[in-house]
């Protein structure tokens, strides 16, 4: 587990301490139930044959209540985006996906973008039924790979058949459909592989798209074949070649990258998860999920992170007991703005930033900004846009590297921020 | 009480490699009950984190034994336990010059070897009192007959008073305990007379300042009493004096004999230097003791502060490090790539590791070295002769007349089945074949004539896998003989990088300027541009290595719940890239320097 720079233990709701944060705008939920697991992923999740129908049912209950309680604590009565994810949302029995979906529901706001993520071979007609009764727009299928040897190294359940007429059910539902794409498998495939991929994915027409590299995870089998010798990874110059031509054919199909790993057709980008990348204040409930509560403008800047316990007993018991609520200093939760607002073509919303924080970043990054002026812009302007904002923004370049950045305005903002304040 | 300088023998151990000096050392200090029997741990003199993971002994450690003979009376036995690795003989030296009796210890499996004798022949200059001991009798192939043998014919010593012990059982520790007492003369001085006390050794302690370990050879030290160092007149008033029994022990006094220390408030650490004698401030003694021999290194490299800031903060560390390792020679150096800092003399290339790493680990210093160097003797066209060891002061080539090398008389002695590789690795290495002398019907021993420079680059670990293990190798220092010699230079993003340069051998050029490229290109990672590493003679290219830009991170997912493990793991990311060094606009990482400085030849790790 992560150890917190600050650990502070709030008081749970109600709560007048609530009020310093801007009223979260979206919601996750997380399932922490897959019906099989993937020979690369370490993402908390439980199979979900080994855990009864009954604490099943009793996680989803507790879940809802807890999303309920942490939208009153921090004002908010129905949200703009929901993303249920996991783990597989719908390992679920249908009973289940449906009582949680139609307990979500009251929580929509009306022109909500509501995702649900699912398994090529978890997905049936009558769950895209369910999912249009609750109001549900978009649907998130995790991929992987079209190839087979692929799919079978990564340790997936399903085949490419099986993936592409998932998403065109989907899509011919009138679902916005998004895809994920792991690059970098250690499969020996040629470079062209990943392109084809994508190739055949923008054929069964979804509109957005995740390309990941596959990071081995300490712990994961994957892991132990590649550290035993027995899978090679593919070195940087053949990722880089692979990733180009993948590139190539969304530029094609008019996917434009507007994100580190995500490509949409424009007007289709993940508003949830831009709300990540602008650290807009968000709420995660279900076992293992977080929540960040960002400062209100002119408040100083301190965020406040809640991770949700992960043992499902103390879940169901009581989720707030189970939580760990920690102060996130405002020098912190500044560098998390940029760190996450730089993923995008977007870039950072410097009005937002002052507004937030009380300083110009321009001036506290001014050393490391001049040092990438060659690849920073005024950026494009946001979906989320209402009027025109000062922004900056890597270019795509800029984004393909951004570590390096990161890691330039880390040190820089470490020096200047003003210390003190209040955390 | 001051024991009688005639209850007083001080010894020391001494033996090759491995034969066991430390394990015997920890039966001393078991029998006499030094310490709490829960606190013994195995080679327990080995006290240096390095030491312990290495197994072997790097420096001389003395501890003092109260010892009940069967002769009814106690006596003080000052043991000094050695180390035996061919690098470190200069400690062997000053714990000699402080014992009037040596314990030559000689493994009963492996017999005789090289610093077997070279060790034997030190005491022997000395004066010393030697008693052969065979060790490991307990090991199935011990085989003390053939030792016996060995000790009469190789060593010219009498077989009939050598003992046998097992070191790790304890078997014969009691005779040998009484052999010490009956064999090994007493000290002779009179604790009467002006005081006279030789300084082996030192080290710094930060609350008391240095303490001094000292060998009292006239005379006697009390606390309060004024001494003066005879080398430099500087003079202090003793605070406490002691003995070594694991710990510091407090002592009323250091009578004529005693081996000790004291302290006396020095805080100079500059002031004290091994070798000096102490006298007495009121009472000075007439002349100095004979101090010792002078450090002659053979491997040179030079020490840089990672961070140019931390240039003096460097410098106390040396001095420091220098009490207590008197052999290191230091002199300040500069670099355009990398500042100031230290040229450095070792007496090989352990020598050189093990005060790398104690200035990390003791002194928390990060810090770079160049590539090992010997030193070459250079006739100027001006008929001047200079020695050059440090590649920035090599002259213009068209200025040499004539270069020369430093040579040495390598001895190796090997079972009879590795001989042919053995041959075939020092033909290698530019070696000529003097003798080859069969020792018995097993072993052999080999002396070769070959530079100095071909052994510090990928000699040991050769030698040793050739032989697996089973060859001991010694060398002399012979004389000067004429070589080829070029300056290597290497450029990274086409300038060069001054600390990176070497002289090397002008026929192997080609092959160490491809290997350095090689291992620099694996060891600096991926910059937003592309870099080329290129080897010169003058202004000829004659090897090149590219380093492509780094183009794309690591795409990973950062999503709500990542948040917090991205942030630190940028953190620590910028925590590491504090271990790089800026050289024009590209950054090098500690290894890169390290590759360079890697003196074996595959790519593996070092053992
Ligand atoms: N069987 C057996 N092994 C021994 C005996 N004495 C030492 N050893 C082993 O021999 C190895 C070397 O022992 P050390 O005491 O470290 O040898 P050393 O002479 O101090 O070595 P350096 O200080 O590096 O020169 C260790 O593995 C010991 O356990 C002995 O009497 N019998
Ligand atoms: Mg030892």
């Amino acid at each position: 587990m992560l150890l917190a720079a600050f650990p502070l233990r709030l008081a749970v709701s109600p709560d007048a301490s609530a009020e310093a944060f801007s009223p979260p705008s979206s919601l996750y939920v997380h399932v922490p139930f897959c019906s099989s697991f993937c020979r690369y992923c370490d993402f908390f999740s439980l199979a979900a044959g080994g855990v009864s129908a009954a604490s099943m049912s009793a996680v989803v209950d507790a879940t809802l209540t807890r999303a309920r309680s942490l939208a009153a604590r921090f004002g908010t009565t129905t949200f703009s985006t929901i993303y249920v994810g996991g783990g597989t949302p719908t390992a679920l029995p249908f009973g289940l996906l449906k009582r949680l979906l139609e307990g979500l529901k009251p929580l929509a706001a009306p022109d909500c973008e509501w995702t649900v993520e699912a398994n090529p071979d978890s997905l049936a007609p009558e769950q895209l039924e369910l999912f249009h009764r609750c109001g549900l727009t978009r649907v998130s299928v995790g991929v992987q790979s079209l190839v087979e040897e692929e799919l079978i190294l990564l340790g997936r359940s399903h085949d490419a058949e099986t993936a592409l007429s998932a998403l065109k059910l989907c899509v011919d539902s009138g679902f916005t459909t998004s895809a994920d794409l792991i690059a970098g498998i250690p499969s020996g495939a040629p470079p062209d592989r990943l392109a084809d991929s994508v190739g055949r994915l923008l054929d069964a027409g979804i509109h957005h798209l995740s390309i990941y590299d596959l990071t081995l995870e300490e712990g994961t089998p994957l892991f132990a074949s590649v550290s035993r010798g027995e899978l090679r990874l593919p070195d940087a110059d053949r990722q880089y070649e692979s990733w180009t031509l993948a590139r190539r054919v969304l530029d094609r199909f008019g996917f434009r990258r507007y994100e580190v790993s995500n490509f949409a057709s424009p007007g289709f980008e993940c508003r949830h998860n831009l709300g990540y990348w602008r650290l807009v204040s968000y709420i995660g409930a279900g076992p293992g999920a977080v929540s960040t509560l960002v400062g209100r403008p002119g408040g100083g800047g301190a965020a406040l992170r809640i991770e949700e316990g992960r043992d499902l007993p103390g879940y169901t018991a009581d989720p707030g007991v189970a939580a760990r609520e920690t102060a996130i200093a405002p020098r912190d939760a500044a560098f998390e703005l940029i760190m996450m607002s730089f993923r995008t073509i977007f870039g950072l919303d410097l009005d937002d930033f002052s507004a937030r924080f009380g300083h110009e970043a321009t001036e506290l990054l001014q050393d490391s900004f001049a040092a990438w002026k060659g690849h920073l812009g005024a950026g494009e302007s946001a979906p989320t846009d209402l009027v025109a904002r000062r922004r900056l923004a890597l270019d795509q370049d800029g984004i393909d590297i951004l570590n390096r950045f990161l890691e330039a305005c880390l040190g820089e903002i470490y020096e200047r921020y003003p210390a003190g304040g209040d955390s | 009480m001051m024991r009688d300088p005639a209850l007083i023998r001080n010894f020391c151990i001494i033996a090759h490699i491995d034969h066991g000096k430390s394990t015997l050392a920890d039966r001393f200090i078991e029998k006499a009950r030094v310490i709490d029997a829960r606190k013994m741990q195995d080679q327990m003199l080995d006290n240096m984190d390095i030491e312990r993971e290495r197994g072997i002994t790097i420096k001389s450690q003395a501890v003092a034994l109260e010892y009940e003979a069967k002769d009814g009376k106690t006596y003080t036995l000052n043991l000094v336990d050695t180390p035996g690795h061919v690098d470190f003989s200069y400690e062997v030296s000053r714990a000699i010059s402080s014992c009037e009796g040596a314990i030559l210890l000689i493994d009963a499996t492996q017999g005789v070897e090289a610093q077997t004798l070279s060790n034997m022949y030190m005491a022997l200059e000395h004066d010393l009192e030697i008693i052969p001991v065979i060790n490991k009798i307990d090991m199935p192939a011990a085989d003390p007959a053939e030792i016996r043998r060995q000790i009469e014919r190789d060593l010219g010593l009498d077989p009939d008073g050598a003992l046998e012990v097992s070191g790790r059982y304890g078997t014969g520790v009691d005779e040998l305990f009484e052999a010490i007492v009956a064999r090994i003369p007493a000290p002779k001085g009179l604790s009467a007379d002006p005081l006279r006390a030789l300084i082996f050794d030192s080290h710094y302690d930060p609350y008391r300042g240095v303490v001094v370990h000292l060998r009292v050879f006239d005379g006697s030290i009390l606390p309060g009493q004024k001494i003066r160092l005879m080398s430099n007149g500087a003079e202090h008033e003793v605070e406490e004096t002691g003995q070594f029994r694991i710990i510091l022990s407090k002592t009323d006094g250091l009578p004529a004999g005693a081996v000790g220390y004291i302290i006396a408030g020095i805080k100079t650490v500059s002031d004290v230097r091994v070798g000096d004698t102490v006298t007495s401030a009121d009472s000075p003694a007439a002349g100095a003791l004979p101090g010792f021999r002078e450090v002659k290194p053979v491997v040179f490299s030079s020490i840089y502060p990672m961070d140019a800031a931390d240039y003096d903060e460097l410098k106390v560390a040396l001095e420091k490090l220098k009490l207590n390792d008197a052999s290191l020679i230091y002199e300040k150096d500069n670099s355009v790539a990398l500042g100031f800092g230290f040229r450095c003399g070792f007496l090989g290339l352990l020598h050189l590791e093990v005060v790398q790493e104690r200035l990390e680990r003791e002194y928390g210093q990060s810090i770079i070295l160049t590539a090992p160097s010997v030193r070459y003797r250079l006739r100027l066209t001006t008929g001047e002769t200079v020695f050059v060891d440090n590649p920035s002061d090599y002259p213009d080539p068209s200025r040499i007349e004539e270069a020369e090398e430093p040579y040495i008389k390598a001895q190796i002695i090997t079972p009879l089945a590795y001989i042919g590789n053995l041959i075939t690795l020092c033909v290698g290495k530019r070696g000529v074949q003097r003798s080859f002398t069969h020792l018995d019907e097993k072993r052999v021993e080999l002396v070769f004539e070959m530079p100095l420079a071909e052994v510090l680059f990928d000699f040991y670990d050769k030698l040793k896998s050739t032989s697996r293990g089973y060859a001991s190798f010694d060398y002399d220092i012979e004389d000067y003989k004429p070589t080829k010699l070029a300056k290597l230079d290497i450029l990274i993003n086409a300038k060069p990088v001054d600390a990176f340069s070497q002289l090397v051998y002008e026929p192997s050029s080609y092959d160490r300027a491809k290997m350095v490229c090689e291992r620099l290109s694996n060891a600096i990672p991926r910059q937003q541009f592309k870099i080329p590493i290129q080897g010169s003679i003058g202004a000829k290219i004659i090897a090149r290595e590219t380093i492509n830009p780094l183009r794309k991170d690591v795409l990973a997912k950062c999503y709500g719940g990542d948040i917090s493990r991205k942030r630190k793991l940028l953190e620590k990311q910028k925590e590491g890239k504090k271990r790089l060094k800026m050289v024009g606009d590209v950054e090098l990482p500690q290894e890169a320097f390290l590759a360079v400085l890697r003196t074996n030849e595959d790519d593996g790790n070092r053992s």
